[in-house]
């Protein structure tokens, strides 16, 4: 429901992506030209598809994953967990991940809570055996609780797998260990999952689908490392996977290469506000209005005060749901009933404020230059600006940037400086 | 080193701290942190410790009851989400306000990489994070923890614009006795004077006078904190500081308070070094109490080392001095020191002579915990000497003592020696 007054507001504007199903319904609005609706087109009629999809931060990625999730949980088995929640590390190895694919399918194969009457039948016995020695084998000398004998297969592995994903994410040491056995029995490894995926498959009758997030977050060199060095074995298992790419390797001199060993790619535009050439984008602007007003009600917000927000967030979604929140807290300290203008003021400056931070002297000349019309080129300080969000992607036929609006006043005072 | 009375965060004269910054920022954070059912993640700018501390007191009155968590970062502890270590153990799934200090302490020991990855972990709890930090470090985090701050929830601004009354709050506290009746007091000035000693370095013209004062009251809370390669090095610093500026008052104090730290590390040689160059300067400036109080370490490492006239000597000096300058804490400690080395020579009644004057004394100043002291160190020396029969009545005064002022291990330590 949307709030009914500021005091609600500042948390139905909280800042996090929806993941519940009751989130969605009540705050999801279909955005135009988002590729969610094509790439599920694209996984219901093929199999084994290897998709990068990026966007901007904070652009609205995991909320449109999660609700990916939802549309498709008839046709697909759907594993979907972040390497960030997972492992927990800085420094995200191959192996590593390829481990996290292998032990978030056994777990959700083998969860009785899940399936319970259907593990025995979701996973031949014999298969589950396998699976177990092979998991034994590799903790072997590990500090890990063996599995309890009485328990049933599927008990054992799950028990192994979840045992194995919390050392993962907790112990430096556990992890390096199991990095090395891995990397030496990775073939192995990718056997028993494409096992665990056919049988599940064949019984389930639904495509298994990894969805894999927050690549993007982790190092750039991290990143760029596991793409580019180790897309074979990130594209091994025979199922359909979804990795998150940062946007700021989508513009690198590399991104062909690691382009040529993935399926599909995707972009999540943001929405746009204006077109190139600078008229407005009634759509967008519409689409922004029913998330502002999805999240409170419509008489708590002044026309004029949405406006000059929805223009602010430059289309990003996440960026207007942060200064919905800044301003309702700015209401309210001034003892306002409804969001006006000045109270979208305050939000915005606070917003400008964090991006100004960011800025330094060599990024203001890029920004004007672009601002005044110019073409950029793709170069190291243009694929900072857009990793920082100073420079914002939009889709027309094609893609084009275009400079944050939220920074358009401080570009203009720079400008007139003597 | 000595412990003096409890101190709490206030600004010179009792001024409200929020008369010094914008009270909106404090209004509108108050709100946020109060209202925020899933928690909210916020950036404090402040520019100065003590003001720092008196908006979380002032924070901590207007959120109450809600709780609120102090998580102090460094070097050693630069994980953010170790906060949640320190919980107790129902408060990981309620709401809660965790105030976040010196994360520029921990930036060169993977603060960013912790707070950027483990963003999805720290959404898991409904606590609102806050963490105070300096405006240069705003562009740092946003720049090499961009995931964490892409979901933060505001930036509130706590500095101190008037430069005249920075430099005021921040003298007020170097000038500041320290003390402590608890560790998290403890904790607390630790975190003031490591911020204010930040402070004070980054001037573009230090005042080096603060700095040295700064050293010191570190030094001393590392000392009793079991910290002593810290003090240690902040006495060094200190040394040369006091050297530098001529300030042979504070070149004693520290040479003072090196030999305390010789003694802890079993240096009695170290040590007996140090408080005969601090005798020497305390002379030459014509500190009396401070020649009295080396006098008395000197007399107690004698004593240790059963260089028993030696030690008398330094006592009665130290005694001399304490009377002249009309000390009495320091007379009392002294004339418990020589009723134990009294007893140590034989003479049984100049002993319980000199022990019942340092208890009244001690009675009449209030301090309770030195009465329990004197009694207690009287008769555990008599067990050394093997005369438990005549050490009992003392080892089980002190216990009721210690009892009674809330001390219920020294108490039981003391029950136990009395057999």
């Amino acid at each position: 429901m949307s709030a009914t007054s500021l005091e609600e507001a500042l948390n139905t504007f909280h800042p996090a992506p929806l993941r519940s199903e009751e989130e969605l319904n009540l705050y999801y609005v279909e955005r135009p030209l988002s590729p969610l609706d094509r790439m599920a087109i694209q996984l219901r009629s093929r199999q084994r598809l290897k998709v990068l999809f990026t966007g901007h931060r904070i652009a609205g990625k995991t909320t449109e994953l999660n609700r990916l999730t939802a549309n498709l949980v008839d046709s697909h088995f759907v594993v979907h967990f972040s390497v960030l929640d997972t492992l927990n590390a800085y420094d995200v190895h191959y192996a590593d991940l390829m481990l996290a694919l292998a032990t978030r399918l056994f777990q959700r194969a083998t969860d009785e809570r899940l399936f319970p009457r259907g593990v025995g039948a979701l996973v031949q016995e014999k298969l589950l055996e396998d699976v177990l020695l092979w998991l034994e084998k590799r903790i072997e000398g590990l500090q890990f609780i063996p599995s309890p004998t009485e328990m049933s297969l599927s008990g054992r592995v799950n028990f192994l797998a979840v045992q194995m994903e919390a050392k993962l994410s907790t112990e430096a040491v556990t992890r390096q260990a199991l990095r090395e056995r891995v990397s030496m029995h990775l073939s192995e490894l990718v056997e028993k999952t494409n096992y665990v995926v056919g049988e599940v498959e064949r019984k389930a009758q639904r495509q298994v689908l990894f969805i894999v997030e927050d690549i993007d977050k982790l190092d750039l060199a991290n990143a760029r490392d596991l793409f580019l060095e180790h897309a074979r074995s990130l594209t091994a298992v025979r199922a359909s996977i979804i990795y998150t790419f940062p946007v700021a390797l989508r513009y690198s001199p590399d991104f062909p290469h690691v382009a040529a060993n993935f399926d599909r790619h995707f972009i999540l535009p943001n929405v746009r506000l204006v077109d190139r050439k600078g008229n407005p984008d009634a759509q967008g602007r519409q689409t922004l209005e029913q998330v502002f007003y999805r999240r409170i009600d419509r008489n708590l917000v002044e026309p004029e005060a949405l406006r000059r927000l929805i223009e602010a967030s430059g289309g990003l979604v996440g960026t207007l749901v942060r200064l919905g929140g800044l301003a309702a807290e700015h209401a309210l300290v001034d003892g306002k009933q409804t969001i006006d203008s000045e109270s979208a003021e305050h939000a915005i400056a606070e917003i400008r404020g964090d991006l100004r931070a960011l800025l330094r002297k060599e990024d203001y000349e890029v920004l004007r230059r672009r601002l005044a019309g110019e073409e950029l080129f793709n170069e190291e300080i243009v694929r900072e600006l857009l990793y920082t969000g100073c420079l914002l992607e939009y889709h027309n036929d094609e893609p084009w940037t275009g400079v944050h609006p939220i920074l358009q006043p401080l570009l203009k005072e720079w400008k007139e400086r003597p | 080193m000595e412990r003096a009375t409890l101190t709490r965060p206030t600004l010179p004269g009792g001024v409200d701290p929020l008369q010094l910054v914008p009270s909106r920022e404090f209004d509108r954070l108050a709100l946020l942190l109060s209202h925020s059912e899933q928690g909210a993640w916020v950036f404090c700018l402040y520019n100065t410790a003590p003001v720092r501390d008196a908006i979380v007191e002032a924070l901590r009155a207007r959120l109450d009851p809600l709780p609120v968590y102090e998580f102090t970062l460094s070097p050693q502890q630069p994980n953010p989400r170790d906060y949640l270590r320190h919980l107790p153990a129902d408060a990981a799934s309620r709401r809660a306000v965790i105030f976040f200090y010196d994360a520029w302490r921990a930036f060169d020991s993977g603060f960013f990489g912790y707070l950027d990855l483990q963003r999805e972990q720290f959404m898991k709890a409904p606590h609102s994070l806050v963490f105070w930090i300096h405006d240069a470090d705003r562009a740092a985090i946003a720049r090499h923890a961009p995931n964490f701050f892409s979901r933060h929830a505001g930036v509130f601004d706590f500095r101190v614009t008037i430069p005249e009354q920075v430099e005021a709050i921040r003298g007020f506290w170097v000038a500041q006795p320290i003390g402590w009746d608890s560790v998290e007091e403890r904790d607390r000035q630790e975190r003031l004077y490591v911020g204010l000693l930040a402070e004070y370095e980054a001037d573009e013209e230090p005042d080096q006078a603060a700095i040295a004062e700064l050293l010191g009251k570190l030094a001393n809370i590392w000392y009793f904190s079991d910290r002593l390669e810290e003090a240690g090095g902040a006495l060094q610093r200190r040394l040369e500081l006091t050297r530098t500026l001529e300030d042979r008052s504070g070149e004693a104090n520290t040479h003072l308070a090196l030999g305390q730290l010789a003694i802890r590390r079993y240096d009695l040689d170290g040590a007996l070094e140090r408080y005969e160059e601090a005798l020497r300067l305390y002379r030459a400036v014509g500190d009396r109490l401070g020649e009295a109080n080396t006098l008395k370490a000197i007399g107690d490492v004698l004593n240790f080392r059963k260089e028993l006239d030696g030690a008398l000597e330094r006592y009665e000096e130290a005694l001399r001095l304490y009377r002249a300058v009309g000390d009495r804490l320091g007379e009392a400690n002294t004339l418990g020191s020589m009723s134990r080395l009294a007893l140590q020579k034989g003479d049984n009644d100049q002993a319980r002579a000199l022990l019942q004057q340092a208890v009244s004394l001690h009675t009449a100043i209030g301090s309770r915990y030195d009465v329990a002291v004197d009694l207690g160190n009287f008769g555990l020396v008599l067990r050394n000497m093997g005369r438990m029969e005549e050490a009992r009545p003392y080892l089980l005064q002190a216990a009721e003592v210690f009892e009674a002022i809330g001390l219920t291990e020294r108490a039981e330590k003391h029950r136990q020696a009395a057999g």
